[in-house]
């Protein structure tokens, strides 16, 4: 059956028929309230906040007459799949559960956990990231990834500095090291 | 040889009829008419209580083209009430003839396995379902199971469609909501 409208209940009955006529009805009849999965979401969105996270959020696609019950986030590895065949897409729910989040629609990121295995993220690599939506019928197309050049890219800890270098002041210089005063330079 | 009532008639054929295949012909050879036309048939029908039941459309006493033809024809829906039989019961009759020296044996039972059996409009039609799996917003999908061997109306009886009918919420002018949706014919039943 074709051209139906969606969310709608359709009840079907049917009879079969030989040359004497017809047969009784089929009963009872059935009933279909039409839906289908959520439709493919928006790009997520991923940016850095104060405390070093990755915010990952997204928002609710059409869920196609079924409440959209959670979400499937997906974090790209450092590692593409083999044969260009484009990022390699991990679910970790310990990273970033999107039935958890989904009344929020947003994760916060440890830093940490994205430069860590699966994903192996190095700095200033752009975070990459794809949402798909649930409800009871199933789970929609995946979202493309996000592109924004100016999403949230790996950071890390500053790395171990050189000694510092102890610099004696020229004479009559009151601003170097000193009797009373130790001057300290780093790079 | 002197006149007498006509001899004791073979067998009778039972077939359905050629030119109506919703009906049953009876057919029988003409007996000895012992130097007397016969003048009348009758044929009796076995009923699925073990008696034997005239029926007013195989009354040849009554209709001379059964007498010239030797044959009567039966709808179907008339023999299933007429011998009270279950579908896919063969159809068992018995004839004799009259001439104006009297009325001859009946035959015997006709025994031919190849008879026409009992049919009717087909039954227990299994109950519809969806596939939802393939459903979508536009898209739904009834399935049924096809009717197979005896609930085809019996097991020599073909299914000509199948007719899907749908609630469409609105009672139509006969009071009823539920409207044909489409029919299914030919290769698509199977």
């Amino acid at each position: 059956m074709t051209g139906l409208d969606g969310g709608t209940t359709y009840s079907f009955k049917l009879r079969a028929y030989n040359k004497y006529g017809h047969g009784d009805f089929t009963t009872p009849e059935v009933s279909i309230n039409t839906s289908q999965p959520p439709a493919k979401p928006e790009p997520p969105v991923l940016t850095v906040t104060q405390g070093g996270f990755v915010k990952i959020a997204w928002d609710e696609p059409d869920a196609n007459h079924r409440p959209v019950l959670g979400y499937k986030i997906e974090i790209a590895k450092a590692a593409p799949l083999p044969n260009n065949g484009g990022p390699d897409f991990v679910e970790r729910p310990a990273v970033c559960s999107g039935e958890t989040q989904a009344s929020v629609r947003y994760c916060l990121v440890k830093m940490e956990d994205l430069r860590a295995e699966p994903y192996l993220l190095t700095y200033g690599t752009l975070v990459v990231a794809r949402v798909s939506a649930r409800n009871e019928r199933g789970m929609s197309a995946p979202s493309e990834p996000n592109t924004d050049v100016n999403g949230a890219r790996i950071q890390v800890e500053p790395t171990q500095m050189q000694p510092p270098l102890r610099v004696t002041g020229a004479v009559g210089d009151t601003a170097g090291t000193g009797p009373t005063q130790l001057v300290v330079t780093w790079t | 040889m002197p006149d007498d009532k006509p001899g004791k008639p073979d067998q009778v054929t039972v077939a359905l009829y050629d030119n109506d295949p919703t009906m049953v012909e009876v057919s029988w050879e003409a007996p000895d008419d012992h130097h007397s036309d016969i003048e009348a048939y009758e044929v009796r029908f076995l009923t699925n209580d073990g008696a034997f039941v005239a029926s007013p459309h195989c009354d040849g006493a009554a209709n001379a083209t059964i007498i010239s033809g030797l044959a009567c024809q039966v709808s179907m829906q008339h023999l299933r009430t007429l011998t009270g039989l279950p579908r896919d019961s063969r159809i068992r009759a018995i004839v004799r003839a009259t001439n104006a020296r009297g009325t001859g044996a009946y035959s015997e039972v006709n025994t031919n396995t190849l008879g026409a059996t009992i049919e009717t409009e087909p039954s227990n039609m299994s109950v519809v379902s969806i596939d939802v799996p393939s459903t979508t917003n536009t898209v739904t999908k009834v399935v049924w199971t096809p009717l197979t061997g005896s609930s085809r109306g019996g097991k020599n009886v073909e299914i000509e469609k199948y007719e899907i009918y749908w609630d469409q919420g609105t009672p139509t002018e006969d009071g009823s909501s539920w409207v044909s949706l489409t029919v299914i014919t030919g290769a698509d039943l199977a």
